[in-house]
């Protein structure tokens, strides 16, 4: 091989693109040839200072949360045009609510399930993903502060160690395009997530379709339950038994909000 | 369809989400504006979750960075109408020979002077933002996102000689402008 024939091999050898007699051959070129070589070591040079100064730019925080919503947004969308549609009722009276309605229950319908999708969705992404909390900590005096200043309501995270659920941690996520708090509950193996949203409804579609979620329901292995307490809209989801879950709803309802009352 | 809305997520998040930092870094030098990439890299996502059933799992990195390419292809036109497999929108060839390429290598090959050069990230990310824009690409594709040349290929739509020989222009003239830059010369 000469050095019009090895120069413009010379890229593909550094990037070990070549195969085995052809990088043979290059390597027994640049032994002999001194042009060719620093042609070579030019290059290894140059690769060897980009990735000193790093050419990778961190992904921006609030690029990758806009992200995350912007795929939830089909699901919201829909939801400000339902409630567009029940403002309308209001104005209309009842005899146009009664012919909607035929139409509105299909429009519920179809949104349950695809909410349903959503929390299953974010139960194994949460799974998945590697990404079961942003505050990891069994101490909910840990992980309820964590929540202040990212969300406007507090979640409660009461201690249930005592009931069997140990806890895990907690995380930011999204759910029909909204801002939630996800907790993450331990049964032997079985992790639980709680998804707690706020109901408040006075800002166009913001709060959680709560209401259109059915109280119990199992779908593709995984049992959920979705109930409403004091201004908030819960949800659970795990791959226990729709028996479980009840019992693990009945514990996490039912406990008192403790944390608030103590230090 | 609505039924599909749970594994769709769980794809994207287990497939697209690791790999979006590197989706943004090429879209930054591709865009070489940062409010630009971020609007490339939106419209990219949106595209990767619809699409997202086309993909096979271990091919993530190329099929995104495909599209994040040929969404910034279309910022610059109208609309992104990119997919994965669409048809290369730079297909406009350079025309120059690639043996004179390499031997003018000669003038500027001191690798010595290259390492010993003061490395001023910002100086360094405006030396490649200042290469055109077909040799820009692969030159971040190779040593940024780390693909192999047939991936390459497969990203800009051109063959794998012609992905060889932009690479060795693109390094050619980065580590000419190098060696030049003004405010570079201190430590030697």
């Amino acid at each position: 091989m000469n050095c019009k024939q090895v120069r413009p091999l010379l890229g593909a050898l550094l990037d070990g693109e070549l195969d085995p007699r052809n990088s043979g051959e290059l390597h027994a070129h640049l032994a002999h040839c001194e042009d060719c070589m620093r042609s070579y070591r030019a290059d290894e040079a140059v690769r060897t200072s980009l990735s000193r100064v790093g050419l990778r730019h961190d992904l921006p925080q609030a690029l990758r949360s806009r992200i995350m919503r912007n795929l939830a947004a089909p699901a919201g969308g829909r939801t400000r045009l339902r409630d567009g549609l029940l403002r309308w009722i209001v104005w209309a009276g009842w005899p146009v609510a009664v012919c909607v309605s035929a139409l509105l229950a299909l429009t519920l319908a179809g949104r349950r399930t695809e909410v349903r999708d959503e929390v299953i969705a974010l139960h194994v992404r949460s799974l998945l993903a590697d990404h079961v909390s942003d505050v990891a900590s069994s101490d909910g005096h840990t992980v309820k502060p964590w929540f202040a200043g990212k969300l406007d309501f507090a979640p409660p995270v009461p201690d249930l160690a005592a009931a069997g659920y140990r806890l895990i941690g907690g995380r930011l996520d999204y759910l029909a395009g909204h801002e939630v708090a996800a907790l993450v509950y331990q049964k032997r193996d079985h992790l639980i997530n709680v998804v707690v949203g706020s109901r408040d409804s006075s800002g166009a579609g913001a709060s959680l379709p709560c209401p259109t979620l059915p109280a119990a329901a199992t779908d593709r292995g995984y049992s959920l339950r979705a109930w409403v307490a004091s201004g908030l809209c819960f949800v659970a989801i795990s791959d226990i038994n729709p028996q479980d879950l009840k019992a693990f709803e009945r514990a996490y309802a039912g406990a008192p909000m403790s944390l608030e009352g103590k230090p | 369809m609505s039924t599909d809305a749970a594994v769709r997520g769980a794809r994207f998040q287990a497939l697209i989400v690791p790999m979006l930092s590197d989706a943004y870094s090429l879209a930054r030098f591709l865009a070489r504006d940062a409010t630009a990439a971020e609007d490339i890299l939106q419209e990219a996502c949106l595209r990767a979750y619809r699409h997202i059933d086309s993909l096979r799992s271990d091919d993530a990195r190329a099929w995104l960075l495909t599209i994040v390419r040929n969404c910034f292809y279309a910022s610059r036109t109208a609309e992104c109408v990119a997919l994965a497999d669409s048809p290369s929108t730079a297909e406009q060839e350079d025309a120059y020979d690639h043996e004179e390429v390499c031997l003018e290598l000669r003038d500027h090959a001191d690798p010595q002077a290259i390492l010993e050069r003061s490395h001023d990230r910002e100086v360094v990310h405006d030396l490649i933002s200042q290469l055109p824009l077909q040799y820009r690409e692969v030159l971040v594709l190779r040593e940024l996102n780390e693909l192999p040349y047939r991936e390459i290929a497969r990203v800009t739509g051109a063959p794998i000689g012609t992905v060889m020989s932009r690479l060795a222009r693109a390094r050619a003239l980065l580590r000419t402008a190098w060696l030049e830059h003004p405010g570079n010369g201190g430590t030697t």
